[in-house]
């Protein structure tokens, strides 16, 4: 029987071969039974097409009554704004010439038609009689008396509508209708305006994406005219995504105010990408601790994985923010046992401990290396991998999405930003859901105020958001790396910048103590031997070597000298002066006197150097600044010094020179000079010349090395003063020792 | 929407679209029906029986049009609606059609005995006569284990609606 129906089948179809063919017709012909049989089953066929034809007609009929009715289950959300006693209408454009008009003032509506609600300034949600849920936010209405009074009227369905005498016309055109309904707030017998939207919920068992708001104007003739549609579909609008703002807030006003362009979006933008990494280069962030305000919980600290709070009654509880998991202790012992049984860094001893005794301010614990894994706050690759035109067209590009980023740049958690890249075919709201779930206190209650929004999603098919995905994960990985070179380049280029000074300064320096070291041994001999002179005594106290100057060499050779020695080391070092007598009489006189210089007008001048020359030794002498362009110096009246002053105004050297610099004060103007005639100038003062132009050497190196240190330093600490207005986590003690090259800050 | 696209959107079968032109034509219908004794339900019966028509015929090449669609479904379905009251022994003055729109008698019994199949087999015959799908799409959409499973269990609606055709056409004992 079955393979009758089958061939019979195949032979309507077309199905049989030749041969069967052949076959099947030569036993049509003698079995009318069979043909009649082959009959009906055609007619069979004909009657699964005609019905078939028939239920899709029936459902695209059904379909279009759907749209036309208003029905229950999902909400679509309207914003009215700012407009008084207007009706509104949701419509879809539906037929033009051969329909049929209707029109009837609203306003010979009879008051009880309208419903009344008083509403105190205060987040209000009422359910209208049609269903319709009306929620009016504190501020909405400005009012010297509260409660307003909500006159509100609705239209739901075609009945309605009919009976009400709304028009259905936009224009020429026919409409179909949503739903119309009027608001107005009177408060002492006005309309007041509204300052914030106001949004109805109204319910319907299909959103229609066609759906329309329109606005209600009344014409001469009293025929109300629709006009101004709005789409108000729940599904997001996407927009251009170069845009949107996706910024930490404080970023652009810190640009504003430390007078970068900040209006240029290119420059933004590529300046705060180059933070990416920055806060891998910086230390892990130290626990932060504040005093809670709730009465209950003694304090609350955060480290870089968990929040803890210690409540008064003892009790501690562990929040791990990556894991969404909440531990909960009776006592700290408790604690401790189960972080040595479980081996669990949150309850590191050390962290709980400190909490405990009070010492809140202490460093990041000290947690295993693997948690180098986890990041904090959000990196700039990842919303650079987000703002690339592949996430046109969904929810990323969207203001809603722009305000979630916004916040979670507060929150710090880049985990948060994950769970919207990583459901891009998802609801708004339902990932805000997943967020809220996510999270703790008052982000908590922020994802919630997003979610109560119901904000809808953008449609993309599972596959691209899979991809999307992937993309994301490679693209700010990658940014990451690259961004991770450029740190450690600019890193080194800092540190490399600081070393040179140190070397040059180091090397000035060295130097100036060898020099130090001669010219005291050789003024020591000077003196020495001029008292020796003078006492009229045999000088053995300086030949060949020069005694140390770190011990006394006291040689006795005879009574009455043997300390004269030490005398004169004390005086030459101190530079003070001398007056040694004998027992029998004799007297050595060593004078030191003094020599002030000011340098006029030294305010413009830069690196200012003043040397002396001394006659008798082999080094010349740095004059240090004994107060604001004022030099000072003792001279050792057993010989004569010339005084030689170099300094720079701006890059132009200039000079003075006296010779036989004479004691007491003098004040002295410098000379432009240009670099060659300055040499010429220092060669006149022979060995000393070549010592001076060294000195002069040294300290152009050390400027310049000084100069780029500093423009790099500078460059790092704006930095650090815009990082902190993109990491608002980002302790304000931290170091941080990057800069980065690449950013022309003027 | 204009005629000639209601037709451009039947040859098509972008069903929906047609459907939302042709609409318009179904309140003179259901007036037609109603004041012949008929219900609503008559009404949009009859309304998707004159669609089928109109389909049928505008997939033909040669279709051409002497009046506006709607005349012409109007017209479908009020030729329709008589053969129906005929049918239902409705006293009727006769009524001339430039066309007459019924069909054999062995497709009537046919189409009736389909009618009387249960859900599930005008569903796997339909999507096999009508929506062109594979056994293998079939198994899917009906969750029947396999393929085969599928094929055996139309090869039975098929018999099964046979059965019932031929119980209509035993004289009643």
């Amino acid at each position: 029987m079955s393979s009758r129906t089958e061939i019979i089948e195949k032979y309507l179809l077309g199905d049989l071969n030749e041969s069967e063919l052949i076959e099947f017709e030569a036993l049509m012909k003698s079995d009318p039974e069979l043909k009649s049989e082959v009959e009906l089953q055609r007619e069979m066929m004909n009657a699964a097409l005609k019905l078939g034809l028939k239920a899709e007609f029936g459902t695209a009929i059904k379909q279009l009554k759907f749209k036309q009715k208003l029905i229950k289950g999902a909400w679509i959300g309207l914003a009215l704004m700012c407009v008084m006693g207007t009706g509104y209408f949701m419509y879809n454009k539906f037929s033009t010439e051969d329909s049929v008009k209707t029109s009837v003032k609203p306003e010979a509506l009879p008051d009880s038609s309208y419903q009344t609600f008083e509403i105190e300034d205060k987040d209000t949600i009422f359910e209208t009689q049609g269903g319709v849920v009306v929620a009016i936010e504190a501020g909405t209405f400005k009012s010297n008396k509260w409660p307003v009074k909500i006159k509100y009227s609705e239209a739901l369905t075609p009945l309605e509508i009919m009976e009400a005498g709304y028009s259905t016309v936009s224009g020429k055109s026919l409409l179909e209708t949503g739903g119309m309904f009027s608001i107005e707030a009177i408060s002492e017998g006005k309309s007041v305006s509204f300052n914030k939207p106001v949004r109805l919920h109204v319910p319907t068992e299909k959103v229609s994406k066609d759906m329309l708001l329109f606005e209600g104007k009344m014409s001469e003739k009293g025929i109300i005219d629709w006009v101004n549609p709005k789409p108000l579909s729940n599904q997001l609008q996407t927009v251009d995504l170069s845009t949107l703002d996706f910024y930490p807030e404080p970023y652009l006003p810190k640009l504003k105010s430390l007078k970068i362009e900040h209006t240029n979006k290119a420059f933004t933008d590529s300046l705060y990408y180059t933070f990416s990494g920055y806060r891998n280069y910086t230390q892990a962030p130290a626990v932060e601790t504040k005093k809670s305000k709730e009465r209950d919980i003694l304090t609350f600290s955060r480290d870089k994985n968990y929040d803890y709070e210690f409540k008064n009654d003892g009790t501690i509880v562990v929040y791990d923010r990556y894991q969404n998991f909440t531990y909960n202790f009776k006592s700290l012992d408790e604690a401790y046992k189960y972080s040595l049984k479980h081996n669990k860094p949150l309850m590191n001893p050390g962290t709980l401990e400190m909490r405990v005794s009070g010492e809140y301010d202490i460093a990041a614990p000290d947690f295993p290396s693997d948690s180098s894994s986890i990041e904090y706050e959000i990196d700039p690759s990842r919303i650079r991998a987000i703002k690339d035109k592949r996430f046109q067209k969904t929810l990323i590009a969207t203001k809603a999405f722009e305000e979630r980023i916004r916040f979670i740049h507060t929150t710090c958690n880049p985990v948060l930003l994950d769970a919207y890249v990583d459901h891009l075919e998802w609801k708004m709201y339902e990932i805000d859901s997943l967020c809220e779930t996510m999270t703790q206190g008052k982000v908590k209650q922020q994802f919630r105020q997003f979610k109560l929004r119901r904000e809808g999603g953008v449609p993309i098919s599972d596959r691209l958001s899979r991809r999307l995905k992937s993309y994301f994960d490679v693209k700010w990985n990658a940014y990451a790396e690259a961004s991770r070179k450029v740190w450690n380049k600019t890193r080194l280029e800092l540190v490399q910048a600081r070393g040179n000074v140190n070397q040059i300064q180091a090397q000035i320096n060295q130097e100036d103590r060898i020099r130090h070291n001669s010219n005291l041994r050789e003024e020591y001999c000077l003196n020495i031997e001029n008292a020796c002179k003078q006492l009229k005594t045999e000088n053995i106290y300086c030949e060949g070597k020069f005694p140390s100057m770190n011990y006394y060499a006291v040689n006795v050779v005879g009574p009455g000298t043997y300390n004269l020695d030490k005398y004169v080391i004390d005086a030459t070092k101190k530079r003070s002066s001398l007056r040694y007598e004998t027992e029998d009489g004799r007297v050595a006189e060593i004078t030191y006197t003094g020599m002030e210089v000011s340098i006029n007008g030294c305010e413009n001048y830069k690196s200012l150097k003043v040397y002396l020359i001394p006659e008798k030794l082999s080094s010349f002498q740095r004059v240090l600044e004994k107060s604001s362009g004022v030099y000072y110096e003792k001279l050792n009246m057993a010989m004569k010094y010339d005084l030689v002053v170099i300094a720079k105004k701006g890059d132009q050297y200039v000079s003075a020179t006296i010779k036989s610099v004479p004691t007491g004060k003098m004040s002295i103007d410098l000379i432009p000079i240009n670099r060659e005639d300055l040499n010429n100038q220092l060669n006149e003062f022979s060995i000393f010349g070549k010592q001076l132009e060294r000195d002069l050497i040294q300290f152009e190196k050390l400027e310049i090395a000084q100069k780029k240190m500093q423009e790099l330093e500078a460059i790092a600490a704006k930095r650090k003063e815009i990082a902190w207005s993109i990491f608002p986590c980002m302790n304000r003690q931290e170091m941080s020792v990057v800069t980065a090259t690449d950013l022309k800050l003027k | 929407m204009k005629d000639e696209h209601i037709i451009i959107s039947l040859r098509e079968g972008k069903i929906q679209k047609a459907v939302k032109g042709l609409y318009s034509a179904f309140p003179l219908i259901n007036q037609n029906v109603s004041k012949n004794s008929g219900s609503k339900e008559d009404a949009e019966d009859l309304f998707q029986d004159a669609l089928v028509i109109l389909y049928k015929k505008v997939k033909d090449p040669e279709f051409k049009l002497s009046s506006s669609l709607s005349t012409f479904l109007f017209g479908i379905a009020k030729n329709l609606w008589y053969q129906e009251l005929k049918r239902r022994n409705k006293v009727l003055e006769p009524e001339i059609f430039e066309e007459d729109f019924s069909e054999s008698d062995l497709y009537k019994q046919a189409e009736e005995a389909f009618k009387l199949l249960g859900d599930k087999c005008r569903e796997i015959l339909i999507l096999f006569y009508y929506a062109g799908k594979s056994m293998s799409e079939i198994a899917k959409i009906m969750s029947f284990s396999n393929e085969r499973v599928a094929k055996t269990q139309k090869y039975r609606c098929i018999e099964k609606a046979k059965l019932n055709f031929n119980q209509l056409n035993q004289p009643s004992l």
